[in-house]
């Protein structure tokens, strides 16, 4: 029965693409770790930076929208069966863990070739990460419950102490890639115990947690009211998204079903960009000016890329209401508008990486030049992109609030095309000045044609009308 | 589509429209034409092409073929958006305002100029006012459906078109959105598949199935199509069947 139950809360949480994808993409990690040896690491400092950079992204991304892969109609249907409770509380971990743990093992591939010593030190490094898959599970698993207040002490606690291990602090569960690995490892097995054992205990009472969850987020009033009285169009859709940002909390990527509407002053946001804007400047003075400041600024680019794409561009979409919005204006002025609000809103989240660039520029650090164009520039131009890609391939995860994440097919996966698009941008823009220009004048260019053709915003939304979005 | 005015007193109208998704048929050469003035209810079962006739009205698909006008306007023309006050079935506000932020919001992009007043008249018909500051997403569906009542009608639109707009309404309140649509002297198209709704909101009918128009006239030439006792509910089936 067990095997029966796992087999169902799979294929009803992930599309047959995903999961063979996830499969795919697992072997091809395995075999790399297995077969490639001892490669030397010393030559580039940021490798180390790399992996810790990953935890630190996925345990508070995690934190932060995680969430249990549950949808109502396991309420509604699946939990009133005759289960046995242990076997529903197993299957739920593991569908859980698929959907959010088992991103942390391709790791494997890309950690174990780097690893210097005998195959007991690699049984180790590769326990290890098996213990992060785990963390991160129980982390998004017990996210789920807590407030907003709770998840960002959390998520603020556990990113910090990820972070040390870079400023020579080395007990912390990051220590394992930063040399340390006798700590590292206690300590990782540490807070898996009793970060699993609450998991796994919430799981036993899911159906509790999620009425209560869903109670508390449906009681409240917004806290500060905006106001629109008086405002042009073209204004109210300004002062709109460059007061605040919307979140909802269904791109949580345990595809929790519940969404949560919360809203976040903009310049709120600017304290965590202020804090990585530092750590960014920190990392790059520290190793000086040639490859590994590249590198450093390669990954800072990668990832800024990746995370104000998602979090800026994908759920615009979703938050949208055709019938009002694009009912109320010509389509294509609500479009201009909402486009190049989106541009302003990602380009003040970069400020702090743009001041960084700049102090960096002006002591003297070259490469500088090709992040500022980069970070600058073509970062906050992403969203456009994102958005439309979103509005042609992936509707039904724009419309539909009661489909999860992981039930994406691969033609809906291709909506996230910009992110890969961008990170290859990144590169290009870090190895040559030319690129860097080039790639600016991609991005101004796609932009420019995206936001100011009428043609591309009405068969946008003719294309959303046609497949349900109104 | 026209591109002008028209100062015919045709105001809806759809001449041969064909609109299909992919392979699928949704509408198969409709045309309907009314005038100015005139409430119409748009009668159809599921799947007839109810939604999609509203959808090309408000400018939010493109027909395949034929021709639809507002008062002589394309659809997604400026002028056709001022005069027109859609309702779409199951209509969802903005879930990131709350009740006045989507009121306040939706006036601003209409550019309502007595934005306030109309937002505090629409929350007091509409008995919302003790919800004006809550998020949207924390309402009942009943209260959900007032709000949209209320956006589509915040500029006094001079269209009004509304796809099933008393679903979750208790009754006084449908009551009270019946007479706000008799204050407002607008030309209406109303899509029900619920008769009692098309009696109580419209003079006139217009029936259509699997894409196309099978009957048109007045609400009494209707009701005169029953044989003995047979209810308005089974001759408007009859008329969907083609059943003698």
């Amino acid at each position: 029965m067990l095997s029966r139950l796992v087999k169902f809360l799979i294929i009803t949480r992930f599309s047959r693409g995903l999961v063979a994808f996830i499969l795919v993409f697992l072997g091809y990690s395995v075999i790399l770790g297995t077969v490639y040896n001892n490669f030397e690491t010393t030559s580039n400092p940021f490798f180390n930076y790399y992996l810790v950079g990953i935890l630190v992204f996925l345990t508070v991304f995690m934190v932060f929208l995680g969430g249990v892969a549950l949808m109502k109609s396991d309420l509604d249907y699946l939990f009133t069966l005759p289960l046995n409770r242990g076997e529903l509380v197993v299957s739920l971990y593991l569908a859980q863990f698929m959907a959010t743990g088992v991103s942390f093992l391709f790791a494997v591939g890309y950690v174990l070739p780097y690893v210097s010593g005998g195959l007991a030190v690699k049984a180790v490094m590769a326990g290890d990460i098996a213990l992060l898959a785990l963390l991160v599970t129980s982390l998004s698993i017990i996210s789920f419950r807590l407030s907003q207040k709770q998840k960002a002490f959390l998520a603020s606690a556990l990113g910090i102490w990820a972070l040390l291990p870079i400023f020579g602090f080395n007990y912390s569960y990051t220590s394992i890639f930063m040399g340390n690995t006798v700590a590292g490892t206690i300590i990782i097995a540490a807070l898996d115990v009793p970060f699993n054992f609450y998991a796994v205990r919430q799981l036993f009472d899911i159906e509790i947690g999620f009425l209560k969850t869903t109670a508390r987020r449906a009681g409240s009033e917004f806290r500060r009211p905006e106001s629109f009285s008086g405002l042009s169009p073209v204004r109210a859709i300004f002062a709109h998204h460059l007061s605040e940002l919307s979140l909802t909390g269904r791109f949580g990527i345990g595809g929790s079903v519940s969404v949560r509407i919360s809203r976040i002053r903009l310049y709120y946001l600017l304290i965590p960009a202020l804090f990585l804007g530092g750590i960014y400047l920190y990392l790059a003075l520290k190793e000086g000016n040639s490859g590994p400041l590249n590198v450093a600024m390669l990954l800072a680019s990668l990832y800024i890329g990746i995370f104000t794409s998602i979090l800026f561009a994908q759920e615009v979409l979703s938050h949208e209401r055709a019938w009002l919005a694009f009912v109320s204006l010509p389509v294509e002025v609500y479009w201009r508008s909402l486009a190049v609000s989106k541009i302003l809103q990602t380009y003040v989240m970069m400020v702090p990486f743009i001041g960084a660039d700049i102090v960096l520029l002006a002591l003297g650090f070259h490469g500088a030049l090709n992040t500022l164009l980069f970070m600058g520039i073509v970062v906050p131009l992403s969203p456009v992109v994102t958005i439309y890609f979103g509005s042609r391939l992936s509707v039904n995860q724009i419309v539909d609030t009661e489909i999860m994440s992981g039930q994406q097919n691969l033609r809906q996966m291709l909506s996230l095309g910009p992110i890969l698009i961008l990170a290859i941008m990144s590169i290009i823009s870090i190895v040559s000045l030319i690129g860097a220009v080039v790639v600016v004048f991609i991005a101004v260019a796609s932009d420019c044609y995206l936001v100011f053709s009428s043609t591309v915003s009405e068969n946008m939304v003719f294309g959303l009308t046609e497949k349900g979005f109104v | 589509m026209l591109d002008g005015g028209n100062a015919s007193s045709s105001c809806i109208v759809l001449d041969s429209v064909k609109k299909a998704y992919g392979n699928t048929p949704a509408l198969d050469g409709l045309s309907i034409d009314i005038p100015q003035g005139e409430k119409f209810a748009l009668i159809g079962p599921n799947g007839a092409g109810k939604s999609t006739t509203l959808k090309l009205l408000v400018g939010l698909l493109r027909p395949d073929s034929g021709t639809v006008s507002i008062m002589g306007y394309n659809p997604t023309s400026i002028q056709a958006k001022k005069l027109i006050g859609y309702l779409p079935e199951d209509a969802s506000p903005y879930a990131t305002l709350s009740v006045r932020e989507n009121l306040e919001y939706i006036g601003a992009l209409r550019g309502v100029d007595d934005a306030g007043e109309r937002i505090d008249l629409l929350l007091g018909e509409l008995s919302l006012s003790e919800y004006e500051r809550s998020k949207v997403g924390k309402l009942s569906r009943g209260n959900r459906q007032k709000l949209a009542v209320a956006l589509a009608l915040i500029h006094r639109p001079k269209v009004i078109l509304l796809d099933e707009p008393l679903n979750y309404l208790d009754i006084p309140t449908q009551e009270r959105v019946v007479s706000m649509l008799e204050q407002l002297n607008a030309t209406v198209l109303v899509s029900t598949h619920i008769m009692s709704i098309a009696e109580r909101l419209t003079d006139g009918a217009i029936v259509i199935s699997r894409g196309r128009k099978v009957w048109s006239g007045s609400m009494k030439e209707l009701q005169a199509q029953a044989r003995g006792t047979e209810s308005i509910e089974s001759v408007v089936v009859r008329l969907m069947t083609g059943a003698e």
